[in-house]
């Protein structure tokens, strides 16, 4: 009794792991989407999300590489050290267009191809509701007569942030002079230094400031978008407001400079599948992301690389800043 | 109130719940323990596990393996000197000396009974006063986080009386090792050589990993294998009587208290509430000599505090939305998932959701505290695993630790050049602890120094004229004169 049991036991395993061999042979080339960020992230979510749905869309299975360090260049390398194959496409934000910018990798632009743009997140900015800034004007009015007083938090000193601030700064005719900026590093940290008063004005994304502006603790001064956000009609526009700013985070996917162009036509095609697929039509509602499809791949990869261009001429020490 | 209590515990009745609890618990345990498995990774791991659960079984699987984490992190302190959490470095300080004495047994049933005793006390804390607390929270900008870390770097003095010099070298490198990386405020690059993996600085893993871990590989390769092997042999595997866990309540009560208000500080985390109720514990002891060198009641400080801060870190993400620790911050993501928003509208909108995670922490405590006592006899084992078996286990576990957390090999060049550092510090009689009191702190003391200046009208003032800031550093200053008084008085008492 005990023999047979055994040996039922082994046939079952050999048989398990010849399903499994068969299995393999038969798929494609795993898709391995590779992400600078950890887990927890805003595109490790869509990442993961991608990888659960894409594998019906893509013929093949598709995992999630965690690829951390160097602000991305880890991942830039991983990438770039393999074959321009488009197995190993690089799902990522604009933070990695501000690295480029920034030129201290060894890659360029050039290195890369955009095969599709999938969320944007615009920028905006949020005060506490018992300030008396109703909206951005009351705000930039405030800054005038009391120049170097407001304590205007962002993430970091250089990116996406700090560029907004500048950009709506220079939109009312202010400079970085006329506030104390005050780097944080993560969303959290400027929400807690909002809410307990240590700062006066934080930059947020819709996303990221809902909670506490649907609990009635904060309040949108104005967010850097084309038009108003769907999910919150009542929230105006910088340009509707008379400040002509519009700045947004994107998360897309990138694939290797030399990729073929079937190979990122079909890559792109999936993805368009998976922004129709109503279970990630489920999954951006909860991020609270907008839709950020472009077009065709070329037009992702021209808006990529423009941004790119923009940020550069930005980023440039300005002549007698040392 | 009592209505809503009774709809979250009518979820745990679902074997479903029952289930994810007792096999969260067990796995946040062993997560705690392997080093570079942290409480944040291990969540995140199981997240996609958690999709097919129900809302609530998944906060209760993700809640219990953060509480299983904060308590595993001790066993390997304990029994071989590698802390698998931040938290455990402080444990290890009194635990490793008393598995050299053969105390094994009784250091173990210390931390599984204290950071049970922690980890219920902050959760009835959260429970009754979640709402105050969260004002709490928010009191602390960059003016008090800096103050706070001032604080907590005044252990040190208390960590190496009798050999200052050393110490403040110590502390000194453990704050040099984070000033790698880009800085904070500018953007800038300091010390990156060049080298892009080393742009996000010194992986906080890949150093513990190397000043502890790696350093002890070779110092076993060097003191040989045989003489460990024989020292093993008389150990004890007593355990303590519940009885004489009861006599240490003082320390229980006030670390407890200490850890749950600084879990509740965002940011903060379980090693800072550790540092500071080991701190105290050594300033309120009447055995404070003891201290570093074996003593229960450092452990019992360490390990109630950061199980302590299970339940604070949970008071913000509940009640304002926003995460206090690595941890919470994974659980927040894991909660949106789930169509759940923590903040000050979940009590109104979820308070089914609420009470279920308020429940669930207090039993996952009972839980961890079952799995942990039945647990002494098997961790006990290892301390009697030859160090030939030992030494290349560690070594492999550090490799694989070291290169999971980013997927980055770097990061296992880092942690091995850290280790060399480790084993000539150690060689040359240099305590390693304060070394990473430097590391857990330089971050939060060079940011909020740097941003309350910006923020600052009064320049260094500030500091003084805040409150909360003031009572800190007024507190340090005390803490550090107190040391200095007991170790002139100490040594005069050996001369004389």
């Amino acid at each position: 009794m005990k023999r047979t049991s055994k040996l039922v036991g082994a046939l079952a395993g050999v048989t398990a792991i010849a399903a499994l061999a068969v299995g393999s042979a038969q798929a494609d080339q795993p898709f391995e989407l590779v992400i600078k960020a950890g887990p927890g992230s805003g595109v490790s979510q869509l990442a993961h999300k991608a990888a659960e749905l894409l594998p019906k869309y893509l013929d093949s299975d598709v995992g999630v590489l965690y690829k951390k360090g160097g602000s991305g260049a880890v991942a830039q390398a991983y990438i770039q050290n393999r074959d321009a194959n488009g197995y190993h496409p690089f799902v990522d934000t604009t933070t990695t267009a501000i690295v480029l910018a920034g030129g201290k990798t060894p890659f360029t632009e050039e290195d890369w191809v955009g095969v599709v743009r999938m969320q944007v997140d615009p920028q905006g900015i949020a005060v506490l509701s018992d300030s008396p800034w109703q909206n951005f004007g009351d705000l930039v009015d405030h800054i005038r007569k009391n120049p170097g007083t407001i304590r205007w938090t962002g993430a970091h000193s250089v990116g996406m942030d700090p560029f907004t601030v500048s950009k709506l700064l220079e939109s009312a005719n202010l400079t970085q002079d006329d506030i104390k900026y005050v780097p944080s590093r993560k969303a959290t940290e400027m929400k807690t230094n909002l809410l307990g008063g240590h700062v006066d004005v934080a930059t947020l994304n819709p996303g990221e400031a809902r909670d506490q502006v649907e609990a009635g603790k904060f309040r949108m001064l104005g967010i850097a978008h084309t038009e108003r956000i769907a999910t919150f009609p009542d929230w105006q526009t910088f340009k509707e407001q008379g400040f002509d700013v519009e700045a947004a985070i994107w998360r897309g996917v990138l694939v290797k400079k030399g990729t073929p162009q079937e190979m990122i036509d079909k890559l792109h095609e999936a993805f368009l599948k998976l922004r129709a697929d109503p279970e990630f039509a489920e999954f951006m509602k909860q991020q609270l992301a907008l839709d950020g499809y472009l077009g065709g791949p070329e037009k992702f990869d021209a808006y990529f690389k423009d941004q790119v261009k923009t940020l550069r001429v930005h980023f440039a020490p300005k002549p007698g800043q040392g | 109130m009592f209505e809503n209590w009774l709809l979250g515990v009518a979820h745990l009745g679902d074997w479903q719940v029952i289930l994810a609890m007792v096999f969260g618990v067990a796995l946040g345990i062993v997560v705690g323990a392997m080093p570079g498995l942290s409480g944040p990774t291990g969540l995140a791991l199981m997240i996609p596990f958690t999709y097919g659960l129900s809302p609530i079984a998944s906060v209760i699987l993700l809640i219990s393996i953060y509480v299983g984490a904060e308590y595993g992190g001790s066993i390997t302190a304990i029994t071989v000197n590698t802390p698998g959490t931040p938290s455990g470095a402080i444990t290890a300080i009194d635990g490793y000396p008393l598995t050299q004495q053969g105390q094994t047994g009784r250091a173990l049933s210390m931390s599984i009974l204290s950071s049970t005793s922690g980890g219920i006390f902050s959760a009835i804390a959260l429970i009754l006063f979640s709402v105050p607390l969260a004002q709490f929270a928010i009191a602390f900008g960059p003016v008090q986080y800096f103050a706070l870390g001032v604080f907590g770097l005044t252990i040190v003095a208390s960590l190496v009386s009798g050999n200052w010099l050393k110490g403040i070298i110590a502390v000194l490198i453990g704050l040099l090792i984070q000033t790698v990386g880009t800085d904070p405020m500018t953007g800038a690059f300091r010390y990156t050589f060049g080298q892009p993996a080393l742009w996000e600085g010194v992986s906080f893993i890949s150093a513990m990993l190397g000043l502890f871990a790696i350093s002890e590989v070779f110092r076993i390769l060097e003191v040989g294998v045989r003489s460990r092997l024989e020292a093993s042999h008389n150990f004890s595997s007593e355990r303590m009587p519940f009885r004489e866990f009861i006599s240490y309540w003082k320390c229980l009560l006030r670390s407890g208290v200490l850890g749950t208000f600084i879990g509740v500080i965002p940011g903060a985390g379980a090693a800072v509430g550790s540092i500071v109720a080991y701190n105290e514990a050594k300033r309120f002891s009447r055995h404070p000599e003891k201290f570093g060198k074996g003593t229960l009641e450092g452990v019992c400080a360490s390990e109630t505090a950061n199980n302590a801060t299970v339940g604070g870190a949970l008071v913000p993400l509940l009640t304002l939305g926003v995460p206090g620790s690595g941890s919470t911050a994974v659980l927040l993501g894991a909660l949106l998932l789930h169509n759940i928003q923590p903040g000050p509208l979940m009590f109104e909108d979820q308070p089914d959701i609420v009470f279920g995670i308020f429940t669930a922490l207090l039993l996952a405590n009972v839980v961890m505290l079952v799995l942990g006592v039945y647990g002494v006899r098997f961790w006990l084992l290892v301390v009697r695993i030859s160090p030939a078996i030992l030494a290349p286990l560690i070594f492999s576990v550090a490799f694989i630790g070291a290169y999971s957390t980013g997927g980055n090999i770097a990061d296992v060049a880092v942690m091995l050049v850290i280790g060399l550092l480790g084993y000539l510090l150690r060689k040359f009689g240099f305590p390693l602890v304060p070394v990473v009191i430097g590391l857990v702190l330089a971050d939060m003391v060079e940011i909020s120094l740097r941003r309350a200046l910006i923020i600052s009208d009064s320049g260094f003032w500030i500091f003084l004229t805040d409150p909360i800031s003031a009572t800190l550093i007024g507190l340090a200053a005390a803490s550090l004169a107190y040391s200095i008084i007991q170790d002139v008085r100490g040594r005069r008492r050996t001369t004389a």
